[in-house]
């Protein structure tokens, strides 16, 4: 069980109590990415969802009368229902940045084994991301 | 959803019979973006991949090839409408690459991790911030449509979370987090 942790990730998780480590490896997260209004933007308009759980839940959001209808269609989602490549397409959009803050969110709520294997799920694809963002040597 | 913003610039290499610039929305129904790509990368074959593209750009409009004389005319109009257009396609390349890797076996496991976390607040409060930023552009015109989205999600870290998200997302001007969150939200 490995861990690719940011530095900023590594001192979260040392924090956490000798138990909930106990098993865990990490692996230091060196890639960075500068992220950009502009940028992410251009990810967004690339963005191509075809998933019609997804859709729909965007075509609702966009037709909401109120905000009593828009909670309502925020509690329909369910991650369990989306396929890989859609949910590639989101991580792509929302970016490596906004994905790093989703682990550090993780880590600092972590309570359980589970609650590692997401994180060791997220940094793995992160990864990834972030190295198909780097710059052009 | 997807917009193919045509370029507004001229076209510099265009010498046909007419002086104009072609656009995304002129060449997509034909050509891929994908391939648009293999025009911004440095190839050594890149003039006969612009020609081949050209070609079936006429084929497929022969409109096309009158209004810009020649095919040769069209694959510099294509060069242009590729070089106007490099920083999309270069993170659609991009993307491309990200896709090959992750959608391949060795990621199935992370996929199926994430997935099997379900409605996890933190996760589920990032998919919805990304289909806000991509699919509902009125609400981050300052409609307060999101902010009432937020404050009333009844859990408040979602609230918290999605706040942050489309605040570091930088489109979408929110207002900021209430120090107090009613104890009955949670």
């Amino acid at each position: 069980m490995m861990l690719h942790l940011t530095s900023a990730e590594l001192q979260i998780f040392e924090g956490l109590s000798e138990g909930l480590r106990e098993g865990w490896k990490t692996k230091e997260e060196t890639l960075t990415y500068e992220d950009s209004d502009h940028t992410r933007a251009i990810r967004m308009e690339l963005m191509r969802l075809h998933d019609p759980l997804l859709l729909a839940i965007a075509g609702k959001m966009k037709s909401a009368k109120n905000q009593e209808e828009l909670v309502q269609i925020a509690q329909t989602m369910d991650i369990s229902k989306i396929a890989d490549a859609e949910l590639a397409e989101i991580f792509f959009g929302l970016g490596p940045v906004v994905l790093s803050q989703v682990v550090e969110l993780l880590l600092k709520e972590v309570q359980s084994d589970d609650d590692l294997k997401i994180v060791e799920a997220l940094t793995a694809i992160r990864h990834p991301l972030l190295e198909s963002l780097q710059p052009l040597s | 959803m997807v917009t193919n913003r045509p370029p507004e610039n001229g076209s510099p290499g265009a010498r046909g019979n007419v002086n104009r610039s072609l656009t995304l929305a002129e060449v997509t129904p034909v050509l891929q973006e994908e391939e648009l790509i293999q025009l911004i990368q440095n190839r050594r074959d890149l003039e006969s991949v612009r020609m081949g593209l050209a070609n079936r750009l006429a084929q497929a409009n022969p409109t096309l090839l009158q209004q810009f004389g020649n095919p040769e005319a069209l694959s510099r109009a294509l060069q242009a409408l590729a070089e106007s257009n490099r920083e999309r396609l270069d993170l659609l390349s991009r993307k491309e690459s990200f896709f090959k890797k992750v959608l391949k076996a060795p990621f199935r496991a992370a996929w199926a991790t994430i997935k099997f976390a379900g409605r996890h607040p933190i996760l589920t409060t990032a998919a919805l911030a990304a289909l806000a930023l991509w699919g509902v552009p009125a609400l981050m015109e300052g409609t307060g449509a999101i902010e009432g989205l937020l404050a009333q999600v009844p859990v408040n870290r979602i609230v918290e979370h999605m706040r942050s998200f489309l605040r570091l997302s930088g489109t979408v001007p929110v207002s900021p987090i209430p120090e107090t969150i009613p104890p009955d939200f949670i």
